[in-house]
């Protein structure tokens, strides 16, 4: 396998460069590695402080139906890298001016800290959370920007910072936006070079650190900071660890102007009208059940096909181990349990070899021992040679100095560890067909056409916020729904008299018998509506005021009245048809 | 359309008024049955004896709070209640009931 000295060295880098570009930083470094059709897990390779490079087992995104974002590349851990970039200042910045190259103003040190940690915020790719209770060694759990932990299988000897890590490409980008300069130094410009290399600050102490800010005086024009910038992105690769940090600055910077901006838009949005397009996925559900079980089959699964051979994997109490060779019958074999005897504990084992056998594991259908070769790669290797599907192998470990173990068992012994049982299965069978829909009048729920008629489903939460994708809905019709994705879309249009909010959600719906249907609607909430309902109360009013005077010039009452009236006109009473009537009409009575 | 029908046809229009309509009238109805008592007792010759509460003043305004309006109606009942029984009492006679 490539290590990252040779991929560098093979780009044409010095071995200064490459010191600088390696530093004495711990690495994670994230290249794709699709475990299946419509995965999204990735191989990982670590770089520890020493150099000591491992391959560790996947990061599993896997369906990752919520898209979680992880980009492919290098990653460093923020605490490591403070800590490295304090110690570079101490060492090496000494009378060294740092510089924004937009603002042109001094960059305080203690300000780039703070903003790289904001940065860390906001940039995360990864967090590790340091090992497991349940898997001893060196297993760590991680989450990718927030989004549910899970476990990472380092190599043997790979110890790893806990916390946020974040892109090292990203970093290495902002340092573009700065200039590192040596303190009083009348050197003139270094000359702009023709290649454009990542990195920017200067060689410290070296004399080709261009300009420099006057004694006293440690502003400079913008024209020079770009020449010196410019300069600087070529040979300064060393001081990588500078930038990161002030890119953080900067980029707190840009969130605090990008929301300044948001908060007059708001204010324009008084005078707003709201235009929302929302486009949704459903799919219908013919049974529900929850999937852990089968997901942390898989996860361990992943996991052990990640490692290669000279890879270290752990294993949990309880798993047999055989003494004999795979192509016995190892019922036959003398066995032991890992965890009984103190000279097999549970723990992490080097895998010495593996071996692929057909799905009755009578027969060897592959078998390796090369250290590096990951055992997914011997697994596809032998399906492909053999013509057979994955599910029709098995698969054997033999691990150093204690006998091979069955990739069935250690799964097993890896569930039971952590209590996870068959029980917990949860599936949810559903079918491919869509509907699609364009709604209007959106408010929380959406009506879709199926074959047996109508179903509606709420799409939103009480709090207002959309439901997440991939949550199991039920339809007005009984039937389950599962979301599949959900998309909105807003459009703002200024208008200076009429204040109106148009809402219009497209949605796509899939059912298992039905066919695509698209419905449009449209809802305006606001003028329009208070203009209708002003319409309706005038007729509701009208409606009534015509009943009453039918229904009450039929009564009795209504009789009786107008005969007292008729009789004495004195009476002040109503004939009962007057809707001014009033106690204070009848001149003999109190006014109530 | 029998009276019946007429009298659910006006209380179904009622319903879809809006509630401070319904209140107006509510009470609108209410006064129109104690005018109508007080008209008897003036005809019959019978001196007026109100009972007053100065919750029913509340109930004048169109945006009454429910409280107010439930007090309101408390009052008018009972005026009314007390006004046919003095009519009664006057008329028919205790003894005759």
């Amino acid at each position: 396998m490539e290590t990252e000295y040779e991929k560098l060295k093979k780009e044409g880098y010095t071995e200064e460069e490459i010191e600088t570009k390696l530093g004495p930083m711990s690495r994670l470094s994230i290249d794709s590695s699709p475990m299946g059709q419509g995965r999204n897990d990735r191989s990982v390779t670590f770089t520890d402080k020493d150099g000591t490079v491992s391959r560790g087992s996947n990061i599993m995104v896997g369906y990752n139906r919520r898209n979680i974002q992880l980009p492919n590349g290098t990653y460093v851990g923020i605490e490591e890298f403070s800590r490295a970039m304090t110690k570079f200042l101490q060492e090496d910045a000494e009378n060294k001016v740092i510089f924004c190259k937009k603002t042109g103003k001094r960059v305080n040190i203690g300000e780039l800290v703070n903003g790289l940690r904001e940065v860390a915020k906001s940039q995360t790719g990864l967090e590790l959370h340091g090992t497991t209770d349940k898997m001893r060694g060196n297993a760590y759990e991680y989450s990718i920007k927030g989004e549910s932990a899970r476990r990472i299988l380092l190599g043997k000897k790979i110890q790893l910072d806990c916390g946020q890590w974040v892109s090292e490409e990203e970093l290495l980008n902002a340092m573009r936006d700065y200039v590192y300069l040596s303190a009083p130094d009348k050197t003139p410009p270094v000359p702009k070079p023709d290649s454009d290399q990542a990195g920017i600050s200067l060689e410290p102490g070296s004399d080709k650190t261009g300009i420099e800010p006057e004694p006293n005086n440690t502003r400079v024009d913008n024209q020079e900071i770009e020449d010196v910038t410019t300069t600087e992105h070529v040979n300064k690769r060393r001081k990588a660890k500078i930038a990161p940090i002030i890119l953080a600055t900067l980029l707190t910077a840009t969130i605090l102007l990008s929301m300044i901006g948001k908060r007059a838009d708001n204010i324009m949005a008084t005078r707003t009208e709201t235009t929302a397009t929302a486009g949704a996925a459903i799919t219908e559900v013919v049974e529900y059940r929850e999937d852990r079980y089968e997901e942390a089959i898989n996860n361990v699964l992943n996991s052990v096909q990640g490692s290669a051979v000279g890879d270290t994997i752990s294993v949990p109490p309880g798993v047999i181990y055989f003494y004999a060779s795979p192509n016995n019958d190892i019922s036959k074999s003398r066995t032991g349990i890992i965890g009984e005897t103190p000279e097999r504990p549970a723990g992490e084992y080097e895998i010495f070899g593996v071996s692929v056998l057909d799905k009755s594991g009578e027969r060897i259908l592959d078998t390796e021992f090369e250290k590096g070769t990951t055992i997914a790669d011997v697994v596809q290797r032998a399906c492909e040679n053999q013509n057979i599907d994955l599910d029709q192998t098995s698969l054997r470990i033999s691990l150093t100095n204690t006998g091979w173990i069955e990739m069935n068992d250690l799964v097993k012994k890896v569930l039971e560890n952590e209590e996870i049982t068959p029980d917990d299965v949860v599936t949810a069978y559903h079918s491919e067909q869509t509907y699609d829909a364009v709604q209007e009048d959106f408010t929380d729920s959406v009506t879709f056409k199926t074959e047996s008629g109508e179903a509606t489903i709420k799409v939103r939460n009480d709090d207002g916020s959309l439901v997440e994708t991939g949550t199991i809905l039920e339809g007005s019709d009984g039937k389950l729904y599962r979301l599949d994705d959900v998309e909105v879309e807003q459009k703002d249009t200024v208008t200076s008299y009429v204040e109106r909010t148009e809402e219009k959600r497209t949605f796509s719906v899939s059912n298992i018998e039905g066919n695509i249907e698209i419905a449009e609607v449209s809802l305006f909430v606001t003028a329009l509506a208070t203009a209708l309902a002003a319409i309706y109360d005038k007729r509701r009013e009208e409606e009534y005021e015509k009943s009453a005077k039918k229904y009450d010039n039929n009564t009795k009452f209504n009789e009786t009245v107008t005969h007292m009236s008729t009789a004495s006109t004195k009476a002040g009473l109503n004939n009962g048809n007057n809707e001014n009537a009033d106690t204070s009409e009848y001149t003999g009575g109190p006014r109530l | 359309m029998n009276e019946n029908e007429e009298f659910n046809k006006y209380v179904d229009n009622f319903k879809k008024l809006s509630t401070g309509r319904k209140k107006e009238e509510t009470i609108k109805q209410m006064k129109k049955m104690l005018a109508f008592i007080w008209a008897l007792k003036e005809k019959t010759g019978i001196p007026f004896s109100v009972l007053y509460n100065r919750e029913i003043i509340d109930a004048k305004d169109k945006t009454v709070s429910e409280d107010d309006f439930v007090e309101a109606v408390f009052v008018y009942i009972h005026i009314i209640k007390e006004a046919f029984a003095e009519y009664v009492d006057c008329t028919i006679g205790k003894e005759e009931l």
